[in-house]
């Protein structure tokens, strides 16, 4: 049965049936695991990602409880600095490699074609290729842990520790692929997400309608594309020096220790940002849903996450300020690390404004952003405490700073994260999480997430070091460790709620509806779980709440093909339609080429035969990817060609 | 859905084929250039970084780059931007047999350039293992060379498609944003030659 | 709060290695911008938790309609109160702004004061890093006038003292919290700190930058004496060795002389001259041992060169498996070297 003709003007017939089935042929993945495999939809692409970077957190997770079990007592023996050494480099590398920024990436992967009312990102198998990628990263990274050949140096690896003298073997080898790893698939994830934002908005949706979400994400996929290439430079020089012999750090033959750190650090800083800002967007996506506004101040938002994102480049020595830097270039960056909390407090106060002005709904995702304001302030005073270099000085590395890191990105980005999932989990499930068990986890989590990290603050002053394996009983650190660590265990308890929940809700959740907090993005505008094309008719949007704004009527656009899969792209700032573009259907090349370059990297750290062998495995992959296929052909076959522009 | 639909926005005439940044691929390419670019740009700040620490520049006992080849490499890889620029011309009329002529004519050419920058290792007269110095030239060297790898590879795999395949409308703005990499390619090697090759000379 | 409560419980557990118990100038400004940075950002927070708090909680009054828009409820669109609250929030923004600029003054002066060299004559010391040891010179224009040690420095209250910081291996840094801020001793390069103590005491400090298996168990000790007491020790630092008199000690130089220990450790006025470990001229007179892990005792000693790597496993001295008299004799040997 054929799907009805649309026409302009006319409202849309009810019975969608047969589109519905036309669209989801189109659209859907192959069945079975192959089509499991060769899927490009990005939201099967995204529920794998962020499953995958969870499981991520929670092995970090038992990374930290492991390191607070053998911190609790003075001398204890669990753990011995080797494995400790290990443990703690793989829990940083591990929270913040292949957690923190790959989830909110893929949070972006999967709402951002949502939210700007398209059906896919731009390039599909770009970003299944992105996903492969990761997970070959992640898995080799923690294969080579279980192997005892796990990095030992620290998250960020200083040199000449890591350097091929006084690190040798392959651990820290696999730290550097791991970070190559990453470094690529956050690159391609920035891409996708930049490209998709600037391309394929729904019409009417200028770049002064954008959801705050989507702003974020777009602001926070630029930082991404300039701090990246730090770390992966940084990593190949580390890779260069202990493999071929290169002297980048080698201080006796012109290299430099400080190399090191600038680059690091140079990406180190802005990385910190490319967490935290997508989760100012997750908190400005939720606010309106439970205060029932808009968020306050849209342009101020806008202009402080484009603001944070510029002068994140520009804090970087902050870290480096014990190693003996002259004082002028000191108080420059002094001076922005403080500057820096102008815009972050812009983005409180008009959160508060919201907050204060609106009709408040306490469910769990608000309480969590209430939890969110509650500890990311603990963290940004401090933040601005650490920016001064004499205050600085006794504090750097210490368990100080771990307390002020802990509460900005726990608190910053994770209690955002944790709302954000209570938030989103009924549309992509369609069911809901349980309220009770959330509020369980809500109030376990905060609790905890003080009891281990505020007394981190004093065991800073008292002299404790970070990165000790133990501590003497003469030092007197016992009784505050002690503290940390049953809080650490109060969070791990709020997890396993959190998990409990998780589990549950998905058998015998509340069915979610389309909207269940009748929120404002075009994401409710669709089904619970949404279909494979997203939305039967693209949306056309009215304003900055795209579902508030609309009225009585949803507008929609028709006209692109129901015969093979077609996105529309509309004008970069405008949003006004401007071409109709073929997407690629389903394929195994993707993987194909994950799988080459995996093979290509992870071989490189035991032979240089891994270069022309990688070459051929990746140039069979481009073939595979890029020649045409017989569907193609069919599909493709008649186009209309405009030269306008070219 | 409760709400009722109503369609304001008929696309069917759009076109399907677009050029420039009006299409997809275009982002894609300038997207790795960008982040490509990044890390050419901080190599040349490793440069200026660790030339510090010498006193001499190369250091004492070790020879200068020779100039001549490379500068004659350079306006070889400046030459190649004329088949590129050709190479979309002939995208932009859609004509299959002018693309495809212009497209082995350079993929000759990045064959070519692999060569000249062979020579152009050959030219720094020392390895990466003398120095920190001897580093960073292989590097900057080495990092573009991989770029341009991969350039060969993409130019080869398009011409061998449009010479032997089935080229559909989309892949002439693909051959167009192969001319764009072209001259990033091209661009970006420009202040590495001048820094690896000349700078040594100046400062 | 529970902060403060936090606060006092440490304040009386160890004031030998505590950034908030400070006793030389540089480590007392420091501490001095804590307690005014403390209050503003309490009373920051304190305010911005109220806001929320009292924002998400209070009752509404009926004048702040609802509406229906687009099929949802939502507050009424209220341009008056969004451009009050515009006001607020650039307010709260200057407010801000004139906060983050007092704390940068104070910040700046508190630094500069910190970098100015000491104006009367320092005594120069020069701390070289090792995995996991600290090495100790005293420098002096007479090249045999210059001290060298490990682990334990003494300096005389009250005067300045300037340290020449660097490093042999990997990256670490010199914190003696009590004391001052820290300094990373770097390969490569030549770094400098100086502080002061006022008040005679013992400090404790720590490595502060990881640097390899041992780094939890590299401390250092800086102990501040009467200058009369640290004229004193330092002449004595000069002496060479002498040779026992007691037959075990003298039966313990022997042994010393005749294993693995003369390949790292040197003890001038013998031919010991290693370099690769700690200088063990004087051990016998520090308080402890292994870069202060273990307080010095011949039990410990014991212990210590037996099996190191039993204490500080990773440590880069390897066991040293003796006769059990000849080890007694050993320890009776370093035990002489005061």
């Amino acid at each position: 049965m054929t799907a009805p003709t649309l026409v302009i003007g006319e409202p849309v017939p009810v019975d969608d049936r047969a589109e519905r089935e036309q669209m989801d042929r189109v659209w859907g993945s192959k069945p079975g695991f192959w089509g499991w495999l060769t899927t490009t939809n990005h939201k099967e692409i995204g529920k794998r990602y962020i499953t995958t970077a969870f499981i991520f957190f929670l092995l970090g997770g038992i990374e930290a409880a492991m390191m607070r079990t053998q911190l609790s007592r003075p001398e204890n023996s669990f753990l011995g600095p080797d494995k400790y050494n290990q443990i703690f480099t793989m829990h940083g590398t591990t929270m913040m490699f292949l957690f923190a920024v790959p989830i909110m990436e893929a949070i972006g992967l999967y709402f951002v074609p949502l939210m700007v009312g398209t059906r896919n990102v731009a390039f599909p198998r770009l970003n299944a290729f992105g996903y492969w990628l990761f997970l070959i990263g992640g898995s080799f990274l923690y294969v080579q842990f279980f192997l005892n050949t796990g990095p030992d140096v620290g998250w960020f690896s200083y040199v000449p520790l890591s350097g091929p003298q006084f690190s040798p073997g392959k651990r820290a080898d696999t730290w550097a692929q791991t970070i190559t790893f990453t470094e690529i698939v956050a690159i391609v994830g920035a891409i996708e997400l930049i490209v998709t934002i600037f391309k394929q908005r729904a019409v009417g949706m200028s770049l002064n309608r954008i959801p705050i979400f989507v702003w974020a994400m777009l602001v926070t996929a630029f930082m991404i594309m300039f701090a990246m290439p730090a770390v992966a430079t940084a990593s190949m020089y580390l890779a260069l020096d202990r493999l071929v012999g290169t002297h980048f750090f080698n201080p006796a033959e012109g290299g430099d220790v400080l190399l090191w750190q600038h680059m690091f650090w140079f990406f180190g800083h802005p990385e910190v940002y490319i967490i935290f800002l997508p989760a100012t967007g997750l908190v400005s996506t939720m606010l309106p849903a439970f205060t029932r506004r808009p968020v306050f101040g849209y342009p101020a938002m806008v202009l402080a996450l484009i603001s944070v994102a510029f002068m994140a480049f520009g804090l970087w020595v902050h870290h480096m300020f014990a190693t003996g830097i002259p004082q002028l270039a000191a108080s420059f960056f002094t001076a922005t690390s403080t500057m820096i909390a102008i815009p972050s407090g812009v983005q409180i106060f008009c959160w508060l404004a919201t907050i204060w002005s609106g009709r408040p709904r306490f469910a769990t995702p608000m309480l969590f952003i209430l939890g969110f304001i509650f500890l990311f302030v603990i963290g940004g005073v401090t933040g601005v405490m650490i920016a001064s270099v004499p205050f600085d000085l006794q504090v750097h590395d210490t368990f100080f700073i771990v307390a002020h890191f802990h509460y900005v990105l726990v608190g910053g980005a994770v209690f955002p994260l944790f709302g954000a999932i209570y938030y989103w989990f009924p549309k992509v499930t369609g069911r809901m999480l349980s309220e009770k068990l959330g509020k369980w986890n809500f109030w376990l989590f905060l609790i905890g997430m003080n009891m281990t990290f505020f007394p981190m603050h004093w065991l800073g002053f008292y002299g404790m070091p970070r990165r000790v394996y133990t501590y003497l009983a003469s030092t007197g650190w016992g009784p505050l460790n002690l503290l940390a660590s049953v809080g650490a265990l109060v969070i791990a308890i709020s997890v396993i709620v959190f998990l409990v929940n998780v589990v549950t809700s998905l058998r015998h959740g509340e069915i979610a509806g389309d909207n269940p907090w009748d929120a404002d993005t075009l994401e409710w505008a669709t089904t619970s779980p949404p279909p494979p094309y997203n939305f039967l008719h693209l949306p056309v949007v009215q304003g900055r709440s795209a579902l508030w704004d609309e009225g009585d009527e949803h507008q929609v656009a028709v006209g692109t093909s129901t015969e093979r899969r077609e996105v529309l792209l509309t004008t970069t700032l405008d949003a006004q339609p401007d071409s109709r573009e073929s997407h690629p259907h389903d394929s195994i090349w993707p993987l194909a080429m994950a799988l080459a370059i995996g093979v290509l990297f992870i071989t490189a750290i035991f032979t240089p035969l891994a270069l022309p062998i990688g070459a051929v495995l990746g140039f069979i992959a481009f073939a595979g990817w890029a020649w045409p296929t017989r569907q193609d052909v069919e599909s493709e076959s008649d186009e209309k060609v405009s030269l306008e522009g070219a | 859905m409760t709400k009722r639909e109503r369609v304001t926005v008929d696309v069917t005439e759009l076109p399907t084929v677009v050029f420039g940044h009006r299409a997809l691929l275009w982002w894609g390419t300038w997207g790795f250039a960008v982040a490509e670019g990044m890390t050419l740009v901080l190599s040349i700040a490793t440069y200026f970084y660790l030339r510090r620490n010498f006193q001499a520049y190369p250091p004492q006992g070790y020879p200068r780059p020779d100039w001549i080849a490379p500068t004659v490499g350079m306006a070889i890889f400046l030459a190649t931007c004329i088949p590129a620029y050709l190479v979309k011309k002939s995208a932009v009329r859609l004509d299959r047999s002018a693309t495809t002529r212009w497209l082995v004519i350079l993929s000759v050419c990045s064959l070519v350039l692999c060569a000249v920058r062979t020579v152009d290792f050959y030219a720094l007269r020392v390895l990466w293992m003398t120095s920190a110095y001897g580093s960073i030239q292989w590097v900057l060297l080495g990092f573009h060379g991989s770029l341009l790898l991969i350039e060969v590879a993409e130019v080869i795999g398009t011409t061998a498609l449009f010479v032997n395949g089935p080229v559909l409308p989309r892949h002439y703005p693909d051959a167009c944003d192969i001319g764009n990499y072209w001259y990033f390619l091209v661009l970006s090697w420009l202040p590495i030659w001048f820094i690896v090759y000349i700078g040594p000379r100046i400062w | 709060m529970a902060g403060a409560l936090l606060a006092c419980a440490g304040c009386s557990l160890h004031n030998t290695q505590n950034a908030l118990d400070a006793s030389g100038p540089q480590s007392q400004r420091i501490e001095g911008l804590w307690w005014l940075f403390l209050p503003i950002a309490a009373v920051v927070w304190v305010i911005v938790i109220a806001v929320m708090l009292w924002g998400a909680a209070r009752k509404r009054s009926p004048r702040e309609g609802m509406e229906t828009r687009g099929g949802a409820e939502v507050v009424v669109r209220d341009e008056a109160r969004d451009r009050r609250m515009t006001r607020i929030v650039a307010g709260g923004v200057i407010v801000t702004v004139v906060i983050l600029f007092l704390m940068l003054v104070a910040d700046f002066r508190v630094g500069q004061a910190l970098t100015m060299a000491p104006g009367t004559q320092a005594v120069p010391i020069k701390v070289t890093g090792h995995q996991f040891w600290w090495e100790v010179q005293y420098p002096d224009s007479v090249p045999n006038k210059t001290v060298i040690t490990a682990n334990e420095i003494h300096i005389p209250v009250g005067v300045p003292v300037v340290m020449e910081l660097t490093s042999l291996d990997v990256i670490h840094s010199f914190w003696v919290p009590s004391l001052t801020g820290k300094k990373d001793l770097l390969p490569g390069y030549r770094r400098s700190l100086w502080f002061r103590a006022d008040t005679p005491g013992v400090y404790r400090g720590q490595c502060a930058e990881y640097c390899g298996l041992e780094h939890a168990k590299m401390s250092v000790l800086v102990i501040a004496q009467k200058p009369q007491d640290f004229e004193a020790w330092r002449a004595a630092q000069l002496d060479s060795a002498t040779t026992p008199s007691d037959s075990l000690a003298l039966r313990g130089k022997t042994v010393f002389m005749g294993t693995t220990c003369v390949m790292c450790h040197s003890i001038s006025g013998t031919s010991a001259a290693a370099t690769a470990g700690p200088d063990l001229t004087h051990v016998g007179s520090r308080r402890m041992i292994a870069a202060n892990t273990l307080p010095n005792t011949d039990a410990n000693l014991y212990a210590w060169i037996s099996d190191p790597q039993r204490i500080k496993p990773g440590v880069l001295m390897p066991a040293t498996k003796l006769d059990p008299r000849d080890m007694q004799a050993l320890v009776a040997y370093l035990r002489h070297l005061k």
